[in-house]
């Protein structure tokens, strides 16, 4: 299967891979599976003062897709608060990523992430 | 000869409507209903009985194939039961399932690591391979009590524990070719 450019940039430089303490209050931990590939994809927020997320990471077990998503979500969610990121659609990282429409669920899946991570983070407050 | 390309796999192979299966006779049937259709009997045939033919095949096939794999043959059967699967919208939520994956492939990654990385992988696919089974028994076990909500997400699990088998296969050969 033959991956765009920016596909492959992010495959191959992948941005903010990594992990914080999920046990830590000032973190969301997103963790997301997509049945139809078998990928799992964590993906982590560090919030600080105001609702604004200072920083990022993920890690993805999947397709080059799957990892292009999680790694380009992670760099823009950094700096947006938490209402800002919640507005993020996959169409919008699908679009930025020229994803085929075989592989746009990989960009639902880096949604659902970033979703379920926000959720975390707000069910500890 | 022609059959019947709406009736059911299980009905094909003529083997009971249930998950646990008798590989033998799927294997004897398979070898036989291939023998009578194969493409070759109706080489000199018209178009149309070629083209026949050639459905039937795909169809025989499709159904060994789907009737061999646990997780297939699961889904199949739930299919049978009117459950249907979006691989679009499908998703798996169990929290507990994801880290366990997720700790499963990480482990995976280390094993090149380990002292002896043959033996930490091969304790790890027996690990993955025994959770892999219960997990096929739990399917069992609720698709026969018609717990179909519950056999699905099952079903769904399935293929994650598929494709870790296949990553820790391709490791495993990795690992053999480094090691000679």
């Amino acid at each position: 299967m033959a991956y765009g450019k920016k596909v492959m940039d992010h495959y191959d430089n992948p941005r903010n891979v990594g992990s914080f303490d999920a046990k830590d209050a000032e973190i969301g931990t997103g963790m997301v599976g997509a049945p139809a590939c078998g990928d799992v994809m964590r993906l982590q927020i560090k919030v600080g003062d105001g609702g604004v997320i200072t920083d990022a990471k993920f890690k993805t077990y999947g397709c080059g897709s799957a990892i292009a998503s999680s790694s380009l979500l992670t760099e823009w969610v950094k700096g947006k608060t938490l209402d800002q990121a919640k507005e993020i659609k996959n169409t919008d990282i699908a679009e930025e990523l020229e994803l085929p429409p075989v592989k746009v669920h990989c960009s639902v899946l880096a949604e659902d992430a970033i979703k379920a991570a926000i959720d975390d983070y707000q069910s500890k407050q | 000869m022609s059959i019947d390309l709406k009736q059911s796999y299980f009905e094909l192979f003529g083997l009971p409507v249930q998950y646990v299966l008798d590989d033998n006779a799927l294997a004897a049937a398979f070898r036989k209903l291939q023998t009578e259709h194969h493409p070759d009997r109706f080489a000199s045939g018209t178009d149309e009985a070629k083209r026949i033919a050639q459905q039937v095949t795909s169809f025989i096939n499709t159904a060994q194939e789907t009737l061999q794999s646990p997780r297939l043959r699961a889904r199949y059967l739930l299919s049978l039961n009117g459950v249907d699967f979006d691989d679009e919208r499908d998703t798996t939520s169990d929290m507990s399932f994801l880290m366990s994956q997720m700790e499963r492939r990480e482990a995976l990654e280390q094993v090149a690591q380990a002292s002896d990385p043959l033996d930490a992988i091969d304790e790890l696919s027996r690990d993955v391979k025994k959770e892999n089974f219960e997990l096929q028994q739990s399917f069992a076990e609720a698709f026969e009590a018609g717990q179909f909500d519950e056999a699905k997400q099952i079903v769904l699990k399935l293929k994650f524990f598929e494709r870790l088998m296949g990553e820790i296969k391709q490791q495993e050969e990795r690992l053999e070719d480094d090691a000679i």
